[in-house]
């Protein structure tokens, strides 16, 4: 039996070196940081780096507009912080992102004080290193798939987000090698994993993809929040694209992708509301 | 055939470190769709691409490519390169356009993939 993986916690995740800045610092001098670091915020602290506020990109264009360069940073920064804790799981951290949409949360302790910072892509990077350290020591314990009984994965895609699109389906790819699956199969669902993924970033707001492996069949499903599909015959047609240029110009657009996801599944099925799209396949692992 | 048999085919630049000895292509497909690529292409492939975006390093691995030549002597970016050596997957850029390159290949012995 692979153990479930423990909840990953911000604490596993956070970059510890924050870069912060005094809250008696000029916006002048916020902005060169900013600049040097190409960072689009920071923690604004107090002498013993309690957190105060936070001070973003946003703030700086509004304190250039008002002429306030030279003030310090306290009178323009944020002073409204969301802010984490270190044993928040990195799922509760997603929601926060999620729910508040900011680049960056700070991570304090009990007293406020600072102990690092959080983004969602520290988040997808680190949960890779993770995934990878994992893999030595699967290895290591070489665990075929006789040895499972199922394994859950779930990934959270963001509509448009096209540096991060198909890590989803890259990581379910890791893992399903991870487990002994056989590499015919593992190929198939992650071409299928792929091009949904693809989808929700193109074609939708944001979603979540889940696979279920077991020994015998990979159940992939992916769901996002709209705004759906009017005609799934159409869509399912090869070579019918709604995609904009910007799209087609990353070489997506072929009308292709469910067609082909199609192809490669043993079960497919799918249906869609202006409220969201529902996908479910199952690919059988003999 | 070889990736650095490619290579020397191409007169193709390495963008990345790998051991192109060691990479054995079967087959080839030039294409700037990536679905088609994703719907069409079988293994142990080479691809032959004008399309410079990181996605295409992306198909490169679900699809377990052998390798990904940028043809036309466009240059990847730094983010591409990267991402294509986290992934484990040999580019190259060749300064032919697309249907001198896939010629050039397909003369020396690289055949199509077969119809299914
Ligand atoms: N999750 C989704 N939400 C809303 N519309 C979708 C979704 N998935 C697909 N569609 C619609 O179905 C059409 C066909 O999808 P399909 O994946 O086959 O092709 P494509 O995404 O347009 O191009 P390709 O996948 O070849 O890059 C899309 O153009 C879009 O209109
Ligand atoms: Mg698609």
């Amino acid at each position: 039996m692979i153990e479930k993986h423990h909840l990953p916690k911000v604490a596993d995740v956070m970059t510890r070196e924050v870069i912060s800045v005094p809250k008696n610092s000029t916006v002048r001098q916020a902005k060169e940081i900013m600049r040097i670091k190409s960072i689009s915020g920071m923690p604004v602290v107090d002498r013993d780096n309690t957190l105060i506020g936070i001070i973003s990109i946003a703030d700086i264009i509004k304190a250039l507009e008002e002429g306030n360069l030279d003030a310090p940073v306290d009178k323009v920064m944020t002073r409204q912080v969301v802010s984490l804790r270190e044993h928040d799981t990195v799922g509760q951290a997603l929601k926060v992102f999620r729910q508040y949409g900011y680049g960056r949360l700070p991570v304090i302790d009990d007293r406020r004080h600072v102990l690092g910072v959080l983004t969602q892509s520290d988040i997808v990077s680190r949960l890779v290193q993770i995934l990878e350290i994992d893999k030595v020591d699967e290895s290591k314990e070489t665990h075929l798939s006789e040895d499972f009984e199922s394994y859950i994965f779930e990934y959270h895609i963001q509509g448009m987000d096209f540096d991060r699109a198909g890590e989803g389906a890259s990581t379910l790819k890791k893992i399903l090698n991870d487990l002994g699956i056989k590499g015919s199969v593992v190929r198939r669902c992650a071409i299928a994993a792929y091009e949904a993924e693809m989808n929700v970033v193109i074609h939708a707001y944001e979603g979540k993809m889940t696979a279920r492996v077991t020994p015998k069949e990979i159940t992939i499903t992916v769901d996002d929040t709209g705004p759906g599909i009017k005609d799934i015959p159409l869509a399912l047609k090869p070579g019918y694209s709604t995609a904009p240029d910007r799209v087609r110009e990353m070489g997506f657009g072929a009308g292709m992708g469910l067609p082909n996801i199609k192809k490669s599944a043993d079960e497919f099925f799918i249906e869609s509301s202006p409220q969201g799209t529902h996908l479910h396949i199952k690919i059988y692992t003999e | 055939m070889t990736l650095s048999e490619i290579r020397r085919l191409l007169k193709a630049n390495p963008l990345t470190d790998h051991n192109l000895d060691e990479r054995n292509a079967e087959t080839a497909c030039g294409a700037d769709l990536l679905s088609d690529v994703l719907a069409f292409t079988k293994e142990k492939t080479v691809l032959l691409t004008g399309l410079i975006h990181p996605q295409v390093i992306r198909t490169a691995e679900m699809l377990d490519l052998v390798g990904v030549v940028f043809v036309r002597g466009k240059e990847p970016s730094r983010e591409i390169i990267d991402l294509a050596q986290a992934k484990d997957i040999p580019v190259l850029c060749t300064a032919y356009p697309m249907y001198e390159s896939c010629g050039i290949l397909y003369k020396a012995g690289l055949g199509g993939a077969p119809l299914d």
